[in-house]
C-alpha cells in the first residue's frame, strides 16, 4: 500500500516536472509572451486604439455633431473646450498646491523620527485608498454645508459653495499623496553620506538639498506631479458631487453618456486621453534631461534659509495645511454621521436622521446599500483574481527584459491606465465591447469587470515588477544551474520570494476597484456599486444615508490600507 | 571526465564592449584553476560563459570535446558557488541540498542518499534541519557546496566563494575547499581577487587583464617564470628597469641601464632594442658600496629605508633617475641612510627582459 | 598649515560609547594613521575631527583654537570617505569644484589647482566623465582632489582605500603619502590595515574599543608593543606560554615540555608569561646548516607545509607541541621540503613577552 502510494507520488512529481519542462521550452515561452502581450493589448490598449480608429473613420459624422449640428451649431465643441479648460485650470492649481504641501511632508516622513510618524504616514496615504466619491462628499459636507466649518462660526450657509474652488479643495485631498509618495521613498533611500560629503566641503543644508538631493529626487517628483495632475484631470466621483453647475471634462463625459450622445462623448474622451498620454510620454522622455536652476551659490543667504527657524516654520506650515485642507475635510463625514445619527441636529426631526433613513423609512436604504456593497465586493474580487493572473507574466517579462528600449516602452505602456481619466477609459471599453464595437457585452456586471480590470491593471503590475526586481539575480542562476527547468525554478524559488508582492498587488487592485466611480457609471447599465450609490444618494439629497455609505467605504478602504502596510513592511523587514 | 577547452572565445556586450577576447586554453579533468586579475578584467565573464548564462559572441567552448553551444545551463552538469551564497532562504539546509536532485526528478531514495553523502562530505550533518537565517556565513557556503555535490556536478564554478568570509576563516576554508575538490574528483574554476588565495589553493592560475588571458601557469611559474610584463606587475610586486639591449647571445642578454651593464635573462628582445627588465622587489639585493664581489649590480642612492614590520622597503634612485624599491628582510643587519651610495645586486636568473612597450610602461600595465 | 589636537574628546551614542578620552596631538604637516579593527572608534574620531559629530565631552583644537562646536561646513577639513561619496549626477570636474562653488571662492584659481591635482594623480582627461564611468581607484583620486581643492588645511581620510583592489591599494598608498608630503598638509588617515598604516604614516595611533592604546612611530609600535593587544593586532605571530626562569644572568621561558627559550624581559623569575613571536622573525633552515648558525635559540622541528603567497613563503612548523607560522620573503628557490625536519632559529629580542594575566584581560 505504502510503496504503491509512493510510486504514485513519484510519478506525479515526475509528470509535473515534465510538464514544467515542456512549458519551459522556448517555443512555449514565446507563445506565452505573445498571449501576455495580447491580453494587455486587448484590455488596455485596444479600447483606446479602437476609439481613435472609429473617430477617424466616422470623422464626417463627428464633424457634424461636434462642430456643425443643425440646431446647436458648434455648441457641443464650445462646451467641450470650456470643460477641458476648467479641468486643466483646476489640475494646474491643484498640482502646485500638491507640491507645496507634498514635498515638505515627504521630507518630514523620510527624515525625521518622531512619535506618531507611522500614523501620519498612514494618514497621508489614506486619501488614495478611500473612494473619491466618499471623499468628495465629506469635503462637500465640511466646506459646502452648514454642518461643517460654518458651524464654528455660527453661519447658516456653507463656507464654500459648489464650484471651482470646491473642486480644487476636493482634488487636492486625493491627489497630493501621489506627490508625497513618489518622492518619500527616494528621499529615504538617498545616501546620507553624500550630504555629509557636501557638508565637509562647506555647503549649508539648504545648498546641499538644492544642489545634491533635489537632482536625484527630480525624476520621482516629476512622475508624481504628472500622476497628481492627470488624476485631477480625470477624476469623476468626487467632482460629480462638488462641481454643481461647473462641469469638468470627465463630468461632461458622464452626463453626455447618460444622454447617449455617443459621438460627442467619444470625441471628448479621446481628447482627454491624448492630453494625458502626451503628458506621460513627455515626462518619461525628458525627466532625466530637465535641468534644475543651478547657477551661483549665495553662501550667506542659503545659510540663513537653512536656519532652524526657517525650516521649522516650513514644516509647521506644511503640516497645518495638510490637516486643514486634507485630513479634517476628508474624514468630516464621520462626524456628520454622528451629528445626524438619530435626528436632525437643527430641527430635531427623527425622520431626517440616519437611523430612520437607512433602516426605518418605507424605502429603507439598507437593502440598496447591502446589495451595492455585495456587487462592489464581488466585482473587486473577480477583478483582483483576473489581474493577478494576467499581470504576473507581464511583470516578469518587464522585469527580465534586457533590451533597454523595449523595456522602457513597455514600462510606459503599463502606466497608461494610471494616467488616463477612468471615465474616458470606461467609455472606450463600452465603445469596443458594446453595441458600437464587438457587440459582445451590454453595459452591466461583466462590462464593469472588464473596465475595472483595465484601469486597475497598472496597480497590479507595478508592485509585481518591483518584487521581481527585488529578487537578486543570483537566485535565478542558482535555481536553474542545478537542472531545474524555468518553470520549476519559478515555482520552487521565485514564487516564495514573491508572496508578499502578490498580496500587496492584490490589495492595491482590490482597493482601486472598490473605489472607482467614473468608469463604473459608464459601464454599469442597471447595476449599482457602492461608490455610485453614494452619488445617487447625494443627488437625491438623502445626505445621512450617503454619509452612512461613505463611512462604510472609508472603513473598508482604511482596513485595506492598514493590511497593505503591514504586509509591505513585513516584506521589507525580511 | 570533464576537460574544458576554450577555442578563440570572444564575448562582446552591447555593441563594442569586449568583455573577453580570443581566449584559448585547456583545463584538465580534476584540475583546480584560479582566475585572477583586476576588476573588470573578464574573469567573471569566463565563469558565466562556462555556466552558459551567456553565450560567446565568437569561438567555441568544449566540455570533453563536446561543443556547448546549444547546451543550456541546466544540462551542463556544472555547480555554481556564489560569493553571496544564493542559499534559498525559504528552505532548510536539507531542502537546499535536495534541490538539485529534486528538480531533476530523482526518486525519494536517491535524493536521500545524495543529500546524506553531501552533508557528510561538508560536515554539516547536525545542521541539516535548520533554516539559513540561523546559520553563519561559513555554514552557508558549506550548504552551497553540498548543494552542488548533491546535484552530481562535475565542474565546480566558484565566484569569489570566500569573498564574504573573515580573513581567518578564509584561510581555513581554502584548505577545506581544495581538499573537497580533490576528494570528490571535481574540476574547479575559481575566480578571486586575492592573489594569495589563488596561489595557495590552485594547481594553476590564470592571470587576466582587459579581457585577455595573460598567463596560465602553476603558482611557481607565475612567481619565478613570468612570461609577460603584466604577470610580473600583477603577481606580487616588480620594478621595471629601463635600458637598451647591447648583446643578445643565447638566452641571456646584456642590457645597458644608465652607465652600467648587467646580464639578464632574455625573453626575446633583439640587440639594439629598448628593454624593460622585470625584477621582483624581493630579489633586489641592496649592498653597501664597500661590499666586494658584486658582479651584476647597479649603483644608486638611497631615498628612504622604510620600516614596515614584516619587511623593510628601501627606495633607491638609480643612475638613470629611475626609482626602484627593494624589499628586504626585517632583520637585515644594515640600516641604510638617506643619500647613502649603494649598489643593487641582481641575480641574472631571476630577471626577465621584455621588449619595452611602445605605448610606455604605464599604459602597457593599465588595468 | 595647522596643528591638530584632541583633548579628552569623547562621543557617546545614546548609551553606547563611540570613543572615550581621546588625547592626540598632530603636528603641522604630520601624517598620522589611526589604526584599529572595525568598531574601535576610528570613524567616530574622523567624524569628530571633521565636525560631522560634536563631542559629548572634551575638545578639538586647530592651532590652539577650540573648534568643537563649529559645524562641518565651516571647518575647512577635507574629508575622504571609504565609499568615495562622489556626487553621482555631477561630472568629475563639477565634483571637484563643488567646494569652491559653495564657498564662493575664485573659480579660475580653483580650476587651475584642480587641473594640477588631476595631473599629479594621473587622471587628467577625465574631467567631463561622470563618476559611474571611472574605476574605483580613479574615483578615490577624484575624492581626494575634491577634498583638497576646497581650501582644506587638514585632510581627514576614513579608511579611504578599503574598497579597492589590493594592487591599486598598494599603488595609492605610495601616491597618498607623496601627495600629502608635497602639499605639506596635516593628515589623519584611519585604516584597519597595519601594512597600510606603516606605509603611509609618520606616526600611528592604535585604537581599541574607543580608546587609544598606543601612539608612536611605526617602528616603536611594531617593535615595542605596550600590550598583548597591540602586538597581536599589528603583526601576524605565534604564541607560546610558560614560566620565566633565570640562569647565568640570562632569562628563559620554560615551556610545559621543559623546552627553554632564551628571551629578553623585565618579568621576574617564576612569573607566568605569554610570548609572541612575529612570523617574519622566525628563520627556518635545513638541518645541514646547523654549524653555520649564530642565534640565541635553535630548535629542531617539523615543517608541515610551505605555501607561496606572492611576496612571502608561509611555513607551518610543528614545534613545542604547537604550530608556529613563519613568513619568509621569497628568494631564489625553496630548498625546504614538506614534512621534513628543519631548524627553527630565533634571537632573544624577537620575542614579545607579556605577563599572562594580560591575556585574560584581553578576553
Amino acid at each position: 500500500m505504502v510503496s504503491e502510494q509512493r510510486d504514485v507520488e513519484v510519478k506525479m512529481r515526475r509528470t509535473l516536472l515534465k510538464a514544467e519542462k515542456w512549458l519551459s521550452k522556448n517555443t512555449v515561452l514565446s507563445f506565452g509572451t505573445i498571449i501576455t502581450v495580447l491580453i494587455f493589448v486587448l484590455i488596455v490598449l485596444g479600447p483606446i486604439l479602437y476609439l481613435l480608429l472609429q473617430i477617424l473613420i466616422n470623422w464626417k459624422e463627428i464633424n457634424t455633431t461636434v462642430f456643425n449640428d443643425p440646431i446647436l451649431g458648434n455648441e457641443a465643441f464650445l462646451m467641450m473646450m470650456r470643460s477641458i479648460g476648467l479641468s486643466l485650470q483646476v489640475a494646474a492649481v491643484v498640482t502646485v498646491f500638491d507640491i507645496i504641501v507634498g514635498v515638505p511632508i515627504a521630507w518630514i516622513l523620510a527624515r525625521y523620527e518622531f512619535r506618531g510618524k507611522n500614523i501620519l504616514d498612514t494618514l497621508v496615504d489614506m486619501p488614495m485608498a478611500v473612494p473619491t466619491s466618499a471623499l468628495g462628499f465629506s469635503i462637500y459636507l465640511f466646506w459646502g454645508t452648514n454642518n461643517g466649518l460654518s458651524r464654528l462660526f455660527n453661519s447658516q450657509v456653507g463656507f464654500v459653495s459648489q464650484g471651482t474652488l470646491l473642486i480644487i479643495l476636493a482634488h487636492v485631498a486625493f491627489t497630493f499623496p501621489y506627490v508625497t509618495r513618489s518622492i518619500k521613498g527616494i528621499i529615504t533611500d538617498l545616501d546620507l553620506n553624500l550630504e555629509k560629503a557636501g557638508k565637509t566641503l562647506g555647503a549649508s543644508p539648504f545648498t546641499i538639498a538644492r544642489m545634491i538631493s533635489l537632482p536625484m529626487v527630480k525624476e520621482g517628483l516629476l512622475a508624481g506631479t504628472v500622476l497628481a495632475f492627470t488624476r485631477s484631470l480625470g477624476e469623476t466621483g468626487a467632482t460629480l458631487i462638488v462641481s454643481g453647475v461647473y462641469q469638468t471634462a470627465p463630468v461632461v463625459i458622464v452626463s453626455w453618456m447618460k444622454g447617449l450622445k455617443i459621438p460627442t462623448t467619444a470625441f471628448l474622451a479621446l481628447i482627454l486621453i491624448l492630453i494625458s498620454l502626451t503628458l506621460l510620454a513627455l515626462v518619461r522622455l525628458f525627466a532625466r534631461k530637465v535641468g534644475l536652476p543651478w547657477g551661483k551659490v549665495f553662501p550667506k543667504f542659503e545659510r540663513k534659509l537653512s536656519s532652524k527657524k526657517v525650516t521649522r516654520t516650513r514644516d509647521g506650515m506644511a503640516l497645518f495645511l495638510f490637516f486643514i485642507f486634507v485630513f479634517i475635510p476628508a474624514l468630516f463625514v464621520i462626524i456628520y454621521l454622528f451629528q445626524w445619527w438619530g435626528k436632525s441636529p437643527f430641527s430635531g426631526d427623527p425622520t431626517a436622521g440616519m437611523i430612520y433613513q437607512v433602516f426605518q423609512a418605507p424605502d429603507q436604504k439598507i437593502g440598496e446599500i447591502l446589495h451595492a456593497l455585495g456587487t462592489s465586493l464581488e466585482i473587486a474580487l473577480i477583478v483582483t483574481l483576473i489581474n493577478l493572473v494576467i499581470a504576473t507574466p507581464m511583470a516578469l517579462m518587464v522585469s527580465k527584459m534586457k533590451k533597454k528600449k523595449v523595456k522602457g516602452f513597455l514600462d510606459l505602456l503599463i502606466d497608461i491606465p494610471l494616467v488616463i481619466p477612468s471615465s474616458a477609459l470606461g467609455f472606450s471599453i463600452f465603445f469596443l465591447w458594446g453595441s458600437n464595437g464587438m457587440h459582445l457585452l451590454s453595459p452591466g456586471f461583466f462590462m464593469i469587470i472588464i473596465a475595472h480590470v483595465s484601469f486597475s491593471y497598472s496597480y497590479c503590475v507595478r508592485p509585481l515588477i518591483g518584487s521581481f526586481d527585488a529578487i537578486p539575480t543570483m537566485y535565478d542562476e542558482a535555481a536553474t544551474a542545478f537542472g531545474a527547468s524555468k518553470f520549476t525554478a519559478f515555482r520552487k524559488v521565485t514564487l516564495p520570494f514573491l508572496k508578499s508582492g502578490l498580496i500587496a498587488a492584490a490589495i492595491m487592485t482590490f482597493t482601486r476597484s472598490m473605489s472607482e466611480t467614473g468608469a463604473t457609471i459608464i459601464t454599469m447599465g442597471t447595476e449599482r456599486t457602492i461608490p455610485v450609490l453614494l452619488v445617487d444618494f447625494f443627488e437625491a439629497s438623502t445626505f445621512p444615508a450617503a454619509a452612512f455609505a461613505a463611512t462604510i467605504l472609508i472603513i473598508i478602504s482604511f482596513a485595506m490600507l492598514l493590511l497593505l502596510r503591514r504586509i509591505t513592511r513585513r516584506a521589507k523587514n525580511e | 571526465m570533464s576537460e574544458i577547452r576554450f577555442e578563440d572565445v570572444t564575448k562582446i556586450f552591447g555593441k563594442s564592449v569586449e568583455a573577453v577576447k580570443d581566449l584559448s586554453f585547456i583545463i584538465e579533468d580534476g584540475e583546480y584553476v584560479s582566475l585572477i586579475g583586476p576588476s573588470g578584467c573578464g574573469k567573471t565573464t569566463v565563469l558565466r560563459l562556462l555556466a552558459g548564462t551567456i553565450l560567446p559572441t565568437k569561438g567555441q567552448i568544449f566540455f570533453n570535446g563536446q561543443p556547448m553551444e546549444n547546451v543550456r545551463i541546466q544540462d551542463r552538469n556544472i555547480g555554481f558557488v556564489f560569493q553571496h551564497f544564493a542559499i534559498f532562504p525559504h528552505m532548510t539546509v536539507r531542502e537546499n541540498i535536495a534541490y538539485g536532485p529534486t528538480v531533476r526528478g530523482r526518486s525519494k531514495k536517491e535524493i536521500e542518499s545524495l543529500v546524506e553523502t553531501a552533508l557528510k562530505s561538508v560536515r554539516l550533518g547536525d545542521k541539516a534541519e535548520l533554516y539559513p537565517d540561523s546559520l553563519s556565513a561559513p555554514d552557508w557556503q558549506k550548504t552551497a557546496l553540498a548543494r552542488v555535490l548533491a546535484s552530481e556536478a562535475k565542474v565546480l564554478l566558484l565566484d569569489e566563494p570566500l569573498g564574504a568570509l573573515d580573513q581567518k576563516i578564509r584561510e581555513e576554508f581554502q584548505l577545506f575547499l581544495r581538499d573537497l575538490v580533490k576528494r570528490e574528483k571535481l574540476t574547479a574554476i575559481h575566480v578571486t581577487h586575492d592573489q594569495a588565495e589563488a596561489l595557495t589553493i590552485s594547481d594553476r592560475v590564470a592571470v587576466m587583464n582587459k579581457g585577455r588571458l595573460i598567463q596560465l601557469g602553476t603558482p611557481t611559474d607565475l612567481i619565478y617564470h613570468p612570461n609577460h610584463l603584466f604577470t610580473s606587475f600583477f603577481v606580487g610586486e616588480s620594478d621595471f628597469l629601463e635600458g637598451v639591449v647591447i648583446d643578445d647571445t643565447k638566452k641571456e642578454a646584456e642590457v645597458r641601464i644608465g652607465q652600467s651593464i648587467i646580464k639578464v635573462k632574455n625573453m626575446g628582445v633583439k640587440k639594439g632594442k629598448r628593454a624593460a627588465v622585470a625584477v621582483r622587489r624581493e630579489f633586489f639585493q641592496v649592498e653597501q658600496i664597500s661590499t666586494k664581489d658584486l658582479s651584476n649590480s647597479l649603483p644608486g642612492i638611497v631615498i628612504e629605508d622604510q620600516f614596515l614590520g614584516l619587511l623593510r622597503r628601501v627606495r633607491i634612485k638609480l643612475e638613470n633617475q629611475q626609482i626602484i624599491e627593494a624589499k628586504i628582510h626585517a632583520k637585515h643587519p644594515i640600516h641604510f641612510k638617506e643619500n647613502e651610495n649603494v649598489r643593487v645586486n641582481i641575480e641574472p636568473s631571476i630577471t626577465r627582459c621584455f621588449d619595452y612597450p611602445k605605448e610606455g610602461i604605464a599604459s602597457a600595465l593599465e588595468m | 598649515m595647522v596643528k591638530v589636537e584632541l583633548k579628552e574628546a569623547t562621543k557617546y551614542y545614546e548609551e553606547r560609547r563611540g570613543v572615550e578620552d581621546i588625547n592626540l596631538s598632530i603636528d603641522d604637516g604630520e601624517y598620522l594613521a589611526v589604526l584599529g579593527p572595525t568598531g574601535s572608534g576610528k570613524t567616530t574620531t574622523m567624524y569628530l575631527l571633521a565636525g560631522l559629530f560634536t563631542p559629548s565631552r572634551g575638545s578639538i583644537l586647530f592651532d590652539d583654537e577650540d573648534v568643537s562646536h563649529i559645524p562641518a561646513e565651516d571647518r575647512n577639513v577635507g574629508f575622504v570617505f571609504e565609499e568615495y561619496n562622489l556626487f553621482p549626477r555631477m561630472t568629475v570636474e563639477s565634483n571637484i569644484l563643488f567646494g569652491p562653488i559653495v564657498k564662493d571662492l575664485d573659480l579660475i584659481v580653483s580650476r587651475k589647482v584642480s587641473r594640477e591635482l588631476l595631473a599629479l594623480l594621473n587622471i587628467s582627461g577625465k574631467e567631463s566623465n561622470f563618476p559611474d564611468e571611472i574605476s574605483g581607484g580613479q574615483k578615490q583620486r577624484v575624492a581626494l582632489a575634491r577634498a583638497i581643492v576646497s581650501d582644506a588645511h587638514i585632510l581627514v581620510m576614513d579608511d579611504p582605500l578599503r574598497a579597492l583592489d589590493a594592487k591599486i591599494r598598494e599603488i595609492l598608498q605610495v601616491e597618498l603619502r607623496k601627495l600629502v608630503k608635497d602639499l605639506g598638509i596635516t593628515c589623519i588617515h584611519a585604516t584597519h590595515d597595519t601594512q597600510e598604516a606603516m606605509r603611509v604614516a609618520d606616526k600611528i595611533a592604535v585604537f581599541k574599543n574607543g580608546k587609544i592604546v598606543q601612539i608612536g612611530t611605526p617602528e616603536e609600535v611594531y617593535n615595542h608593543p605596550n600590550s598583548l593587544y597591540v602586538a597581536e593586532f599589528l603583526g601576524e605571530s605565534s604564541t607560546i606560554e610558560g614560566k620565566i626562569d633565570v640562569s647565568k644572568g640570562e632569562k628563559f621561558l620554560v615551556l610545559s615540555d621543559e623546552s627553554r627559550i632564551n628571551i629578553a624581559t623585565d618579568l621576574k623569575k617564576g612569573e607566568e608569561a605569554i610570548a609572541l613571536i612575529p612570523s617574519e622573525l622566525i628563520d627556518v633552515f635545513p638541518l645541514t646548516e646547523k654549524k653555520n648558525l649564530n642565534y640565541h635559540n635553535i630548535f629542531e622541528a617539523t615543517l608541515l607545509d610551505v605555501r607561496c603567497v606572492g611576496e612571502f613563503n608561509e611555513l607551518n612548523i610543528s614545534i613545542f607541541g604547537t604550530i608556529f607560522k613563519a613568513k619568509d620573503l621569497i628568494g631564489k628557490e625553496i630548498p625546504l621540503r614538506k614534512n621534513s625536519k628543519v631548524l627553527v632559529a630565533t634571537d632573544k629580542d624577537d620575542y614579545r613577552i607579556f605577563p599572562k594575566k594580560e591575556k585574560e584581560n584581553n578576553e
